[in-house]
């Protein structure tokens, strides 16, 4: 070992040597990208010197340096290039960083070549998701990842975003991947006080993210332990490169609508169906009559003087304003990133808006050749004018309910508050729900080179996020009897990590590299939340507590937890053909129970790069080839605090104290166990054609179950880890070059991924697990829909019908129908979740010409509208029916799937697969078409390149679902806490948008 | 080098170190279990919170009265008493009587009752914790009451009606006679008879009216337990037994008639003829009788309840302060009671006038006077409402009285069944459609219960 290093310094000191005789000249040349365009402001350096440039405008630089040295050309985004000075006119085209296999990928603790990975991560970089106009980041993700289902809730602007590796990997426990900024884990708890979620990564821009990774497979995601079962998503912020600083601009504005909207009866049909309704189930039109001189309030029904369309003022125009900067540079010992950005969205819903800043710092300096310090450091300033939730009567889009007989405002132009339901325009106009989130993200780091082959790394992060809601009700608003009342609160939620790790990195003998990392983290969160209401205002001027004259409620709790974690990875790889990775963490929780509060996380993986062998070194086809597995545990904590605890919790009687049983308890409650197999290729075909597959298979036992209990025992629910799940499915990736000439070039990324999520074990000897209409049964999908099966109407008398679904005595069911909904059984009767999805990206440039377009599909999945149980339910009661149920059964014979029209005569009015539907959807997800001004015309302006751009979100969706959208999902949360499955209900669909911007750099 | 690895190392033990013991995490709002039950303070405080409980508006809170009256209604504009204008279709079903195995408002009252049985059954089996035997007594006395309240309610809502000199052997509902404090085991059972379940009604209020004091705050106390029993034998047509308990309750306890009839509704404390009362501050309980009864000045919705004609209309008298006990509300033309008008008032559970009004009935229907002849009783409380007097008795007009002085308290569907009435000529007193299904979410997770027939 001492003889080899010896050696090495030999050789080292015989270079320099050399160098210090060798020649000094001139070396100039052009460098240009991908598509041929000259790239002004690269780094030029000369490898081992402090000698540098930076291109100019027309990408062209010189530089002094000997035929035996070696230049180095690097410019964020694009990969670095070195190249020999022995010519004096080098012309060089630098690749795009993104796609290919030489890219580097983050994983946990470090960073990784894809070549030599063996790990199944998917990757994003800045040109994938920036200009995209939506107002966060998650939502630029939609159809770019294999594997990674990116869904927004609806189309509030703060709306709630689930993502989804691999499928959802629990039922009742956390299902959202952890995140992990520049090495500090996010926090991620939704603060919001309203019912309807905000996504707490609002906060982060696109301009200041470089690149996303998501870890989805055991090998890459078990280096985070307890907390990795649901996939990681690593987050890293661009940093400064050495050479000349670079300051980029980018503005852009749009505007919004709405993907749909739904057809509703108009006066005129509502009051011929509400009528024949009436004359149905009553005998006379009484019922109906009097409610329409009611809705009406005096305006004359009967020649439709009124006819409102409620559904169009729930809706408004959007607007999107975003404007941001960076600037970024360095020296050899110091190295910045500065970024500020500005989003202003007004949503496609009534009073729906947001306004964001952000800024970031990224500053590192050298300060000796071993020892490297840095800080990154970002603010932000979320505020949201939000509306109430889908369940709530004053949410915007609960107005399609009220009825068209009844005017929208008064004469005076005040809300009309005689109405079916509660006006929502009366809260919109007396009223406001403010949402601000404020967040800080920090991490000061240290990195010491101990030797050549060993560093240390010490960190320590600190997350803020810090939200207040101030909500005001006026005099006028529904419901008032308090001359108005406020709410305000604040909740702090803060996490500080420290983390110490040590990498080795050493390769022996030209062909035995070894990397290794070993350390530890410790994570301690705490949460701090503060509420208090006031009543009694003089009038509608004062809107904040001290206005009250009484303060009539207050709430403020304290809630922690903690992680403490070591862990420990090896990669080794012979010859750059045989890779082999183990990986292990350790993590101790406070959420455990004491007899179960550590547990170990291991995985190993192993890869055969066949491309490296002889026998196919110099295929001129296969120009890549690798094969790898893996297998590995994860856990999932995100089962709450104290989970396993039996409790009473404070419950007062006028005032006395009182307790009140709160939480079943489990002593042995633990995290989720989930063990993940992953079997992949990677391929490279004539060098153009990249293709991946992988096949995995998740396993989680041990799953955390909300049992439901039998209300009966006098409490609701149990936290029990019983029951398993298996995920598996494939992915496929291809990227190809399909033109790839000096003018033109046309790239194409399709991913297709394929998840089942089936039940495996449950609770109680498999006891089914039902919540209202979706049922966890053995050998079904996750939470499938189980709903009575409708059968449509019987001819004869137009009552609804339902399949009888009883056992028969040879185990068929009896497909008999039934009038008497009671009679019929409930049967599966389809998935909430997605079997197939896809994503398709095209690129094209065109000279200064670019062209992007993705589109993104699904299959596979059923949506339940539990609102068509008011909607379209012909004429049941008196909310505005969906324009199908005009086809209603009239007379004996009439072939029709809407029931008899009778007014609280309950035909066919409970749940049913009469109100499920399926969710097939593709949609023309974004859409950008630039264009880049010649050098020629610029270069005079001072800047270096500019670039106008037209893009666009949602544009096209095509899908049979009848309901507002495929993708839209009911935001509140079920008594129980638990989010919604596959529902809508009044949900609003989301916003397309169109965009036109200007990027400039100088 | 060395010297650098040895500063490392010992960071890395000082920091594994210092680090386990934070994993050591308690909880700042709750309590473990084993904490509250091992004090005296403990058991008390759960005994509060079982009327804490109670007060929900799911049941006592004012759901379960509202419940019973639509549950009474014609459920047709024409005929109706009480008129249903409220979006809730939970209740809208109970009103059409097209109400489904998965009606929210009917599996919170199932939920709630068994919520308070738990919690009570939870005092009686921790008393020794308690240290004075007054206390233990006293503490008892209330748990019983409360459980017993629940279980009542349950079987009516739930079991079909109790038939005097029969063998009510039809399906009541579960009788959890443990506190349940293990719920990791199977918990499913089957419903008891609607004879086991009254049973337990009794023996629990007879322990409470022993062990119970006559004073006790706005808790409880002796008479609450009578009354509350006079309530429950009345319901089986044990009409002596009523009487008895009924009678026994005016002559004892402090108890008297308001001087005018509005007194009796919308107060923040107790007043004279409240025997039973579910305490409602702004910032515990939840007055669910305004909700859905007051308008929206009030602290209601608008008026999801409005009387009709047809109420006012069986008012022999135009000058009865309880026909004339109601408002139109302005905003939408409703005629709203006058009854529930306080948004954070209580929610009276049992007055002095019902038991006038048990002891009438029962005393008619077994040819006696104890106390007072059933017509004194009647014309007591017509006076109080400046009606005029009655001066013969007939056992419908003792009923319609009971209509008319009751009214909206979440007594209508009740009578209707134990006086072997109906709501409408389709919907007669054993109608399936008149009591709740057991609701879906209990079927889902008990193997062992039975459905109610119709669901």
């Amino acid at each position: 070992m001492k003889l080899k290093l010896n050696g090495f310094l030999v050789l080292l000191l015989a270079l320099m040597t050399q160098i210090t005789f060798a020649q000094e000249r001139t070396v100039s040349g052009t460098v240009s990208d991908n598509a041929g365009l000259p790239l002004p402001g690269v780094s030029v350096l000369v490898k081992g010197s402090k000698t540098g440039t930076q291109t100019d405008f027309d990408g062209k630089f010189s530089i002094k340096a000997n035929a035996n040295q070696t230049l180095v050309l690097s410019y964020i985004g694009m990969k670095s290039q070195e190249v020999s000075a022995n010519s004096t006119t080098i012309n060089v085209k630098l690749k795009d960083e993104t796609n290919v296999l030489d890219a580097v990928v983050v994983v946990g603790y470090g960073t990784q070549t894809k070549k030599r990975s063996t790990d199944a991560i998917s990757r994003v970089t800045a040109k994938d998701i920036q200009q995209i106009p939506v107002a966060n980041v998650q939502n630029a993700l939609v159809g770019k990842l294999a594997g990674v289902q990116v869904t927004q809730t609806n189309g509030k602007v703060e709306g709630g975003i689930s993502i989804r590796v691999r499928g959802a990997a629990s039922i009742s426990a956390g299902k959202e991947p952890l995140y992990v900024l520049d090495g500090v884990p996010l926090i991620t708890t939704n603060e919001s006080s309203n019912g309807a979620p905000t996504n707490p990564l609002l906060t982060l821009s696109t301009n200041e993210i470089e690149s996303i990774d998501v870890l989805k497979d055991a090998s890459s995601a078990a280096i985070y332990g307890a907390r990795g079962a649901n996939g990681v998503v690593i987050i890293t912020t661009k940093r400064g490169k050495e050479g000349k600083g670079t300051f980029t601009i980018n503005m852009s504005q749009g505007v919004s609508e709405a993907t749909k909207k739904r057809k509703w009866l108009n006066a005129k049909q509502y009051v011929e169906l509400f009528t024949e309704a009436s004359i149905n189930e009553l005998g006379d039109a009484t019922d109906a009559e009097d409610n329409f001189d009611f809705l009406a309030q005096g305006t004359d029904w009967r020649n439709n003087e009124v006819d409102s369309d409620w559904q169009d003022t729930a809706f408004q125009r959007g607007h999107t304003k975003d404007v941001d900067f960076s600037t970024s540079g360095g020296d050899a010992n110091t190295k910045y990133f500065f970024s500020g950005a500005y989003n202003n969205t007004n949503g496609i819903i009534n009073s729906n808006s947001l306004e964001r800043i952000t800024a970031r710092t990224n500053v590192s300096h050298k300060v000796t050749d071993r020892f490297t310090v840095g800080m990154n450091l970002s603010f932000s300033r979320a505020q949201i004018n939000r509306v109430q939730d889908d369940n709530a009567f004053t949410s915007p889009l609960q107005t399609v309910a009220q009825s068209p007989l009844s005017p929208i405002r008064l004469e005076d132009g005040t809300a009309n508050p005689n109405t079916l339901y509660a006006n929502y325009l009366l809260a919109i106009d007396n009223s406001f729900w403010k949402t601000l989130i404020r967040r800080v993200t920090g991490k000061l780091y240290g990195e010491f080179k101990i030797s050549s082959h060993f560093k240390a790394n010490s960190d320590f992060s600190y997350d803020l996020m810090s939200q207040s809601e101030d909500s005001w009700n006026g005099k006028n608003t529904p419901f008032q009897a308090t001359d108005g009342d406020v709410f305000a609160s604040s909740v702090n939620n803060e996490t500080y990590i420290t983390s110490n790790y040590i990498t080795y990195d050493q390769t022996l003998a030209d062909k035995h590299s070894i990397n290794a990392v070993v350390g530890m983290e410790f994570n301690k969160f705490n949460r701090r939340y503060q509420e208090v209401t006031s009543i009694y205002f003089p009038n509608d001027n004062f809107q904040t507590i001290d206005g009250g004259a009484e303060v009539n409620g207050g709430r403020g709790n304290e809630t922690d937890y903690t992680f403490v974690s070591q862990f420990g990875r090896v990669s080794y790889s012979f010859d750059n053909k045989y890779l082999f990775k183990a990986s292990i963490r350790r993590d101790g929780s406070s959420r455990f129970g004491i007899n179960n509060r550590f547990g170990t996380f291991p995985a190993v993986s192993a890869g055969w790069v066949v491309s490296e062998e002889s026998f196919l070194k110099e295929n001129k086809v296969v120009s890549y080839l690798k094969i790898k597995s893996s297998w590995g545990k994860l856990g999932n904590a995100e089962i709450g605090n104290f989970a396993s605890r039996q409790f009473y919790r404070p419950n007062s009687y006028n005032l006395r104290t009182g307790l009140t049983f709160d939480q079943a308890g489990n002593p042995n409650l633990t995290w989720e166990k989930s063990a993940q197999i992953d079997l992949g290729t990677e391929i490279g075909l004539f060098n153009r054609v990249n293709l991946e597959f992988d096949y995995y298979k998740k396993t989680t036992d041990g799953l955390l179950f909300n049992v439901p209990l039998a209300l009966s025992s006098g409490t609701t629910t149990i936290n029990q880890n019983i029951g398993e799940l298996v995920s598996k499915g494939v992915e496929f990736v291809i990227n190809t070059k399909n033109i790839d000439s000096e003018n033109f070039k046309w790239s194409t990324s399709l991913n297709i991924t394929t998840n089942n999520s089936i039940v495996s074990a449950l609770p109680n000897n498999n006891v089914d697990v039902i919540n209202t209409f979706t049922i966890n049964r053995v050998g079904e999908n996750v939470s499938s829909f189980y709903l009575k099966e409708y059968a449509g109407v019987d001819p004869a008398n137009g009552d609804a019908l339902f399949y009888l679904n009883t056992k028969n005595a040879d185990g068929t069911l009896n497909r008999a129908t039934t009038n008497n909904y009671g009679a019929a059984q409930r049967v599966i009767a389809g998935n909430p979740f997605p079997t197939l999805m896809s994503g398709l990206t095209n690129t094209i440039n065109y000279k200064g010409l670019d062209f992007t377009f993705t589109f993104q599909g699904e299959w596979g999945a059923s949506i339940y509208n539990s609102a068509g149980l008011y909607q379209s339910v012909a004429a049941d009661y008196f909310d505005n029916q969906s324009i199908d149920q005009l086809n209603r059964w009239r007379k004996p014979g009439d072939i029709t799937n809407v029931p008899q029209a009778r007014l609280n005569g309950g035909n066919g009015t409970g749940h049913s697969t009469r109100f499920l539907d399926n969710s097939d959807f593709i949609r023309l997800r974004n859409m950008t078409i630039g264009y880049t001004l010649p050098n020629k015309v610029i270069k005079d302006l001072g800047m270096s390149s500019v670039r106008f751009y037209a893009t666009g979100v949602n544009l096209l969706t095509f899908t049979n679902y009848s309901g507002y959208d495929p993708e839209a999902r009911r935001d509140d949360v079920d008594g129980s806490g638990v989010g919604r499955i596959g529902e809508e209900f009044y949900s609003a669909p989301p916003a397309r948008t169109i965009a036109l911007g200007v990027n400039i750099n100088f | 080098m060395k010297a650098n690895q040895y500063i490392i190392y010992t960071l890395f033990a000082a920091l594994f170190i210092s680090c386990e013991s934070e994993l050591d995490v308690k909880p700042r709002q709750r309590e473990d279990a084993t904490i509250s039950l091992s004090t005296e303070k403990g058991i008390k405080d759960i005994l509060t919170g079982t009327y804490a409980i109670a007060a929900t508006g799911d049941t006592y809170g004012g759901r379960i009265l509202v419940a019973a009256d639509l549950l009474g209604q014609t459920g047709a504009t024409a005929t109706t008493d009480l008129r249903w204008f409220g979006t809730f279709a939970d209740f809208r079903h109970m009103y059409a009587k097209t109400m489904l195995v998965n009606n929210q408002f009917a599996q919170q009252i199932w939920a709630r009752n068994y919520e308070m049985i738990n919690s009570a059954n939870t005092v009686i089996e921790n008393i020794s914790k308690v240290e004075s035997a007054n206390d233990q007594k006293r503490m008892v006395g209330e748990a019983n009451f409360l459980k017993s309240l629940a279980y009542f309610d349950l079987v009516r809502f739930f079991g079909k009606q109790y038939e005097a000199g029969k063998n009510n052997t039809q399906l009541g509902v579960i009788i959890r006679d443990k506190a349940i404090s293990d719920f990791t085991i199977d918990l499913s059972a089957e419903r008891s008879s609607v004879e086991a379940v009254y049973a337990i009604v009794i023996s629990g209020l007879n322990k409470a009216f022993e062990d119970l004091p006559e004073d006790n705050e706005f808790y409880a106390n002796k008479y609450a337990a009578k009354a509350l029993l006079a309530r429950v034998y009345l319901q089986m047509q044990n009409y002596p037994a009523a009487r008895d308990a009924a009678n026994y309750v005016i002559q004892n306890s402090s108890a008297d008639l308001s001087s005018k009839y509005a007194d009796a509704f919308n107060h923040d404390t107790n007043q004279i003829e409240d025997i039973f009362a579910i305490q409602i501050t702004k910032q515990t309980g939840d007055n669910q009788v305004v909700n859905h009864y007051a308008s929206e000045a009030n602290g209601g919705r608008g008026g999801d309840i409005a009387i009709t004609a047809n109420y006012l209309n069986k008012f022999d008298d135009v000058n009865d302060d309880r026909r004339n006990f109601n408002k139109i509300n302005p905003a939408n033309n409703r005629r709203l009671t006058s009854k529930f008008t306080s948004q954070f008032g209580d929610v009276g559970i049992i007055r002095l006038a019902e038991m006038y009004l048990i002891r009438a009935e029962t005393n008619f229907r077994e040819n006696t006077t104890v106390g007072a002849t059933p017509l004194a009783d009647i014309n007591k409380l017509r006076t109080r409402a400046n009606a005029v007097n009655f001066t013969t008795l007939t056992l419908d007009r003792i009923l319609r009285e009971r209509e008319l002085e009751l009214g909206m308290e979440g007594f209508r569907i009740h009578d209707i069944r134990r006086t072997g009435g109906s709501v409408t000529s389709s919907l007669p007193w054993t109608s399936d459609k008149l009591i709740f299904p057991i609701p879906l979410r209990e079927i889902d997770s008990n193997k062992k219960i039975s459905q109610n027939p119709g669901y």
